[in-house]
């Protein structure tokens, strides 16, 4: 008499079991058949990770897997981005017709919120993906898509280096590839040789301000102040010894302690926490906040300094040098730096007035 | 029938609640009657009988010719138990409620089937509660649950049958035909041990009749042996008149003095 | 009963097939139809049609229907044999063992069919650990596991911010935290075939002792005193739902709500019986799962967090349910 239900619940399990078979059987894997790539017109490239990837010869679409590559892709072949995984930053972003318009269509090297079949429907003729944990899985489902690997490297600023050359060995662009490898090039040893020179007593100690409050901060030796240490600035925030990621929340106290002479404002609510820490009591006792040695990290279109860092770095050494050592790097001219960066790489010839927003020096 | 020996058992230490050094048998067709204070170990008593603790010390042994049964899942098929309050939280039927009275019948795999269905019928029937049947066991009043679980307890087809207070929330009507129905189950052979707060009850149905106080029995005897003015004065502290009613065969009653 | 269970059945299958038809990238019914049948039709059309229903949609279907199926029925289970309406599937640590084991997987290796194995057996040994501890308390079984799943889930989540706390934040933080958010967008049809062998064994047992949590949700000393509570009985039980809910959280992350909303939804329709209860609550689990996924990847351009959704969408339906239920849950 019990048979009843010890039967009914076998048959739903045979039941459901035989359908998922049925479909694995349908499944294209098990047609025995493969689809014809037409082989004539691609090339097998070796990407970044060290995988063989058959990839168009000619590459006019690309999308990318995280907002380095978005951004490294803009500044080498803008023309070839047909979606951004990360936004445009700032207001005004400083970007001309026709990539403001581009779409944000997100990926999964930051917020995990890219959408396979979005990325597919934009028939891209690549994907560069940052992230090689994962990589295959994501290549499987892109199909006949080239998922092809760009590792912008862990230490961001030291690091564009190969990134830079491999985009334009890529994508057909070795002239644009070659003079961002230049001014890149450029950037670093003369920073490099600034700051080498500047003797360890006077190096100037920095505390970054993050945060709706201004008292979180990335610590000595995070990823997100590595430009800040090879500009020479000591990060005050000590705090701990781990690399990587994560802010940590201090007391003003603590920064009271410290006495920074500069400090850094992150992206974010800028301008209320400029105000908010100018009009404060406690933060008035600061030597730096006296001074107004308060600086505001630059995002349009793509952030100067971290969050996330990218190849906006590379104008933010030449930026964050001079205002750490304005006496010693006096020879610089900043503005000729800036505008030249914005006109080659970012696409956009920055008036006066646009140059003196984006440095927030209209206060 | 059922032997329980030096039985212990305590919820924490010897000062908390519990019971030690309890001796009796029990045979066919004998209604074992415990009288004695709130929290003087009865219900506890019950619960070990039941398996629902084990016990510290001592055995139960139950034995019904062929069988002897000392573990929780053997002994469920051979004991009823009708606990005194039962806090239902999610709204089953009354008839679901009986029905998992057959629990112990089936083996894990299995749900219960007509035949089962039938059993739990006939035990409501027995109980007249008929009409409750397709009610929500949430929605109805404590004497008309205490009810269905004596129901789930016949439908568990038990050899033996522990009752916890069987009629300490029904109403007077109820009351009586509940002891009817202790009396009639006990003429067909069936054991029964219950809990009791009133003096009553153990003169109506009665065969024997032990008092606890102190986690121990006290006394054992039959009802006119241990009910008596001075016993009811040593366990409860209240003075009893134990009367005969004539007009009634001679049964006997206890009253209070005071109201 | 046999109607509801049936409707819930044709609105799952119906669902099934839409589900297939919907997606960002626009594919037309037929060629959709002939994928799924296996007919062979114009070559490129065919290989990206094949790619998008095989690679990207199937996989997330059937996850979501698994898992939305696997958790409701352990939701719905654990709130019969703890007695208690407000237990969901995570009562026991499973969730939090998952999400440690699987940090520590990305930790330790990128291989995503380990650390699906890691999060699968730390899972069980947080469980494990939870039951162990629960035996050695004295008094109520019950309310000695709950409290010692509450620890066991607490140490476990802190341990899953320790290995945050030191994981490379370029490679390995970002996927540990939405791993732990929950999503069917990188499920691959392997993954699903590993899942459901513990998955279906047990959904199955659990189905087949159904009855039985009908007498373990009555009360506790009933169900002893009726020989159902038996130690044996509880840790198979334990056994089956750690066993189907960590295959879920193995696969698709960690969601909430269903587990803890869908069994009473399931209640409101057919009552309390197990053997209705069960069935019901999968069929629901998987259908809402299924809905909100559908959701996830068609609202927007970007995929939207799943975990965010079912709260979002959940929590009202469940107040309304609450609101409208006459029978009380008490």
């Amino acid at each position: 008499m019990q048979i009843a239900n010890w039967k009914k619940v076998v048959v739903t399990v045979i039941i459901i079991v035989a359908v998922g078979a049925v479909i694995y059987y349908h499944s294209p894997n098990n047609r025995g058949q493969q689809p014809a790539v037409a082989v004539s017109e691609t090339r097998v490239i070796t990407d970044m990770f060290g995988r063989q990837v058959a990839v168009p010869k000619s590459i006019n679409r690309v999308l990318t897997g995280g907002p380095v590559e978005t951004q490294m892709v803009y500044l080498i072949a803008p023309e070839k981005l047909s979606g951004l995984s990360i936004e445009f930053d700032g207001k005004p972003p400083f970007v001309n017709p026709p990539y403001n318009a581009l779409p944000y269509v997100g990926g999964w090297g930051g917020t995990r919120s890219g959408n396979y079949e979005t990325f597919i429907a934009s028939h891209p003729d690549v994907i560069m993906d940052g992230v090689s944990a994962g990589i295959e899985d994501r290549q499987k489902k892109f199909g006949s898509i080239p998922v092809v690997g760009v590792d912008c490297g862990k230490d961001l600023l030291l690091n564009y280096q190969p990134a830079i050359e491999f985009l334009g060995r890529l994508l057909g662009a070795e002239p644009q590839a070659q003079e961002l490898s230049k001014f890149y090039k450029e950037a670093m040893s003369y920073v490099g040789d600034t700051v080498a020179a500047i003797p360890a007593a006077s190096r100037v100690k920095v505390y970054c301000a993050e945060g709706k409050n201004g008292l979180s901060t990335d610590p000595k030796g995070a990823w997100h102040t590595a430009l800040l240490d090879y500009c020479g600035g000591i990060n005050v925030a000590d705090v701990t010894a781990k690399t990587g990621h994560g802010m940590v929340d201090v007391s003003l106290e603590q920064i009271l302690l410290w006495d920074p002479d500069v400090i850094v404002i992150g992206r974010g609510a800028q301008e209320q926490l400029y105000k908010q820490i100018v009009n404060d009591k406690s933060w008035n006792k600061l030597r730096a906040v006296k001074n107004r040695n308060i600086i505001i990290r630059p995002v349009n279109p793509i952030s100067w300094f971290a969050s996330p860092p990218g190849p906006g770095q590379i104008i933010g050494m030449y930026w964050l040098v001079h205002k750490l050592y304005p006496a010693q790097t006096a020879q610089l001219d900043l503005n000729a730096k800036i505008r030249e960066f914005y006109a080659k790489f970012l696409h956009y010839q920055l008036t006066d007035n646009e140059l003196a927003e984006l440095l927030n020096e209209q206060r | 029938m059922l032997q329980v020996s030096n039985a212990e058992y305590y919820y924490g230490d010897k000062s908390g609640g519990g019971f030690t050094g309890i001796n009796f048998t029990l045979q066919r067709g004998e209604i074992f009657c415990i009288l004695g204070p709130n929290g003087c170990g009865k219900t506890t008593l019950l619960k070990c009988l039941a398996g629902i603790f084990p016990l510290d010390n001592g055995t139960i042994a139950l034995s019904d010719q062929t069988t002897t049964a000392t573990g929780i899942g053997a002994m469920s098929k051979f004991i009823g138990y009708v606990p005194q309050q039962h806090q239902p939280i999610f709204p089953f039927s009354v008839f679901d409620v009986v029905l998992a009275g057959r629990a112990p019948h089936l083996q894990v795999w299995q749900s219960p089937g007509a035949a089962d269905r039938e059993i739990a019928e006939v035990a409501i029937e027995s109980l007249g509660i008929a009409h409750l049947q397709n009610k929500l066991y949430t929605h109805i009043s404590g004497g008309e649950r205490q009810l269905v679980i004596f129901a789930r307890a016949l439908a568990q087809q038990p050899k033996l049958l522990l009752l916890d207070e069987p009629a300490s929330h029904l109403d007077f009507g109820n009351q009586i035909r509940v002891l009817h129905l202790i009396d009639k189950l006990a003429a067909d052979g069936m054991p029964i041990i219950m809990t009791t707060h009133f003096p009553n009850h153990a003169f109506s149905v009665a065969t024997r009749v032990a008092l606890m106080k102190h986690g121990r029995f006290l006394e054992t005897g039959t009802s006119e042996q241990v009910v008596t003015e001075a016993n009811m004065e040593k366990v409860y502290g209240v003075k009893v008149r134990v009367l005969d009613i004539e007009s009634m065969d001679n049964r006997k009653i206890c009253v209070p003095l005071y109201i | 009963m046999r109607l509801k269970f049936i409707l819930l059945l044709i609105i799952l299958a119906v669902l099934f097939l839409v589900s297939f038809m919907l997606g960002k990238y626009p594919l037309a019914i037929t060629d959709v139809f002939n994928a799924l049948t296996g007919h062979v039709f114009d070559g490129s059309k065919q290989e990206i049609t094949d790619t998008v229903v095989f690679q990207i949609r199937l996989p997330r279907i059937i996850a979501a229907i698994m898992v939305g199926a696997c958790l409701a029925i352990s939701g719905a289970v654990y709130q019969g044999f703890f007695r208690n309406p407000l237990v969901s599937p995570d009562i026991l640590g499973v969730s939090s063992g998952a999400g440690f084991g699987a940090a520590v997987g990305i930790l330790v290796s990128g291989n995503g069919a380990f650390i699906q194995l890691s999060a699968f057996v730390c899972a069980f040994i947080a469980v494990a650990a939870a039951y162990g501890i629960s035996k050695v308390v004295k008094g109520n079984a019950t309310l000695a596991l709950v409290l010692s799943g509450m620890a066991i889930a607490s140490l476990f989540a802190a341990l899953i911010s320790l290995v945050k706390y030191v994981a490379d934040p370029i490679d390995q933080l970002p996927n540990i935290t939405y791993w732990l958010m929950g999503s069917f967008a990188a499920v691959r049809n392997n993954d699903l075939l590993f899942a459901a062998v513990p998955m279906v064994s047990g959904i199955t047992i659990l189905l087949l002792v159904r009855w039985r949590l009908n007498v373990l949700a009555m009360g506790d000393e009933e169900a002893k005193a009726l020989g159902v509570s038996t130690d044996k009985f509880r840790l198979l039980i334990v056994v089956c739902c750690t066993l189907i809910t960590a295959s879920a959280v193995c696969i698709s992350g960690i969601i909430g709500w269903v587990g803890l909303i869908i069994p009473h939804i399931g209640r409101s329709l057919v009552g309390p019986d197990h053997k209705k209860l069960l069935p019901v609550s999968g069929l629901l689990g998987a259908i809402y799962l299924l809905f909100i996924d559908n959701i996830c990847r068609n609202m927007l351009q970007i995929e939207l967090p799943i975990g965010i959704l079912t709260a979002i969408i959940g929590a009202p339906f469940f107040i309304f349910i609450l609101a409208r239920e006459q029978r009380g849950w008490f």
